[in-house]
């Protein structure tokens, strides 16, 4: 548990979609292995699990599905870094 | 003249309720005050003298004589990752350099309405990731009280502003303690509501089911005028409380007979001893003045670190999903999508915000989730339940807030998992999704030593009221930097 190898941070980095170099892959793997290290406790400790309290997610309560006003378009996208015809643009996926 | 940079928000609100001083001029007070101090603090990240002195003419000329609404032309700053359509949000983010939201946070949205004039955005650990303020990809803030020390954080440039005079009061927001530890090493309150007590439409989420605004100021009383000026539900957030908030704020609170509950676990976590003798002594008062002090059991306690770390960062790895180069902030030149994603995110994110993501993408991912995510989840449930038992015998619950007083620059940079323990005490009360403030109870080398109390869920009328009378019993001098 404590052996963060340099695949697995490689594995991981590719999840997140985040790059790292060769150099951060190695630090990277070191941090990981003292900050899981240090949180040993977590693993070692004799948890009972406890009956969950109710899920925040249903306790809260819903209003009615009604549609409102959205955000107007040349807004939401003014922030974005590659717009044409009020659309953004991204790398070709397909082909 | 009264110097109006050093007077409390209440003394403001009547100052200019009076007629004595106009929000131009108090406003100006605060714009001279950043102007001297700013080059050595570096609280702010966007400075908006323009809009503010814009916003106290109106503030002025709509002046009722006598009483305006409770913010108007009060001076106040805002943590850099609430939401504001004219003004940047970094977050402290070099992937949202110059990115400006399309629309006001809810916060921003009720300040606004009650005429408080905003002076700008300040300072903060990237994304709300870190306990000094230190990971901040414009620079460092100082702490006004000692300018070779942290302020705290993340909301440390919120808390330097407010102690270093510059502003009259701030919001921050608060994962793990983000909001508490800056007050506890500026030596001012900052309250942490409950869960769902203010909205976070427009705050750029890092964990959800930890984050939190709330208030700093110099005071109980200015916190809470703060507080309840922004909370209550909001249709906009799903998970904002609908319960009306406390309405009876301004009761005196006294601690006759008031039940304090002192965790026996705490003496097993690392303090330093001058903290606990300041707090020891702080607790005394309390008792004098009629409070009664146990002691309760908070087992788990010390595994209340590790897991808020994994929580938050499994959070935060999904949260941050959202800053892939496509629809806002930073892109990188890429010939594929996925290519795009990786290098953007590689070259936006400092180091902190990607080990954090990897390390919450390491606790979800297949083999660990169980060792990891689901251990955590569990510790967090057993913790929720030895509060709401130990609520069963006491009022309030009280820690140190903070492990340490401010430490120096650069003493905990290179070392994450010494960061991290900076939240030893403020994550069991995050996880539980509990009420807290922290005030000031001391000087310990010349630093302020900050009391945590903590209040049972839904209670945070309780805890300003408590808070209120432990200030009054403890009666310090304000903690001045001038």
């Amino acid at each position: 548990m404590k052996e963060i190898t340099h695949a697995e941070v490689r594995r991981i980095a590719h999840l997140a979609r985040l790059r790292l170099d060769e150099s951060q892959v190695a630090e990277v793997s070191a941090q990981l292995a003292r900050i899981l290290e240090a949180f040993s406790a977590l693993q070692a400790a004799d948890l009972k699990p406890a009956a969950p309290s109710p899920d925040t997610t249903t306790a809260v309560d819903r209003r009615p599905d009604t549609v409102g006003a959205s955000l107007p378009r040349d807004r939401a996208l003014a922030a974005a870094p590659d717009v044409e015809d009020g659309h953004i643009r991204i790398p070709r996926v397909l082909g | 003249m009264t110097d109006l940079t050093s007077l409390s928000l209440s003394a403001m609100r009547a100052g200019l309720d009076a007629g004595d001083f106009s929000a131009r001029e108090l406003t100006s007070a605060h714009l001279e005050r950043i102007a001297a101090r700013e080059d050595e603090l570096h609280a702010f990240l966007h400075l908006d003298s323009e809009g503010a002195m814009a916003t106290a003419e109106r503030c002025d000329e709509t002046r009722v004589p006598g009483g305006g609404a409770p913010l108007s032309g009060l001076p106040l700053v805002l943590k850099d990752n609430i939401s504001t359509s004219d003004m940047p949000t970094t977050c402290g983010s070099r992937f949202l350099a110059g990115y400006t939201p399309p629309y006001d946070a809810t916060v921003v949205r009720r300040l606004r309405r009650q005429g408080a004039v905003i002076l700008g955005k300040t300072n903060m650990d990237e994304f709300g990731m870190g306990s000094s303020c230190e990971n901040s990809a414009y620079g460092p803030t100082c702490n006004p009280l000692d300018t070779s020390r942290v302020p705290g954080g993340s909301s440390g440039g919120s808390a330097a502003a407010v102690a270093a005079g510059a502003a009259g009061g701030g919001f921050g927001s608060d994962t793990g303690g983000s909001i508490r530890q800056p007050a506890s090493l500026c030596g001012l309150v900052g309250i942490k509501p409950t869960w769902g007590r203010v909205s976070r439409y427009g705050l750029v989420a890092f964990a959800s089911s930890l984050d939190q605004i709330g208030p700093l100021a110099r005071n109980v009383d200015d916190a809470a005028l703060l507080l309840s000026a922004v909370w209550g539900p909001d249709e906009k957030d799903a998970t904002c409380l609908s319960t009306p908030p406390p309405g009876d704020l301004d009761r005196p609170g006294s601690l006759r007979g008031l039940r304090l509950g002192v965790p026996r676990q705490v003496s097993d976590l690392e303090v330093d001893p001058s903290v606990s003798r300041r707090v020891d002594e702080a607790l005394s008062a309390c008792a004098h003045a009629g409070a009664l002090l146990t002691e309760i059991d908070l087992p788990h306690l010390d595994l209340a670190l590790p897991a808020y770390y994994v929580i938050a960062t499994a959070e935060a790895s999904a949260n941050l999903a959202r800053f892939d180069g496509v629809r806002f902030g930073a892109r990188a030149a890429a010939p594929d999508l996925t290519a795009l994603y990786e290098e953007s995110r590689a070259a936006g994110f400092g180091p902190e915000v990607r080990r954090r993501i990897l390390l919450g993408t390491f606790g979800l991912s297949a083999g660990y989730h169980e060792a990891m995510y689901q251990r955590a989840q569990t510790v967090r449930e057993m913790l929720r339940q030895a509060f709401a038992a130990a609520f069963t015998q006491v009022d309030l619950v009280v820690t140190p807030t903070s492990p340490s007083v401010a430490f120096p620059l650069g003493e905990r940079t290179s070392d994450p998992v010494r960061m991290y323990a900076s939240d030893t005490f403020t994550v069991p009360v995050s996880l539980a999704g509990l009420p807290a403030l922290s005030l000031p109870c001391g000087m310990a080398d010349g630093l302020p030593v900050g009391l945590q109390i903590i209040a049972a869920h839904g209670r945070d009328g309780e805890l300003i009221r408590a808070g209120r009378a432990v200030e009054a019993t403890l009666a310090l001098p304000p903690v001045a930097d001038r």
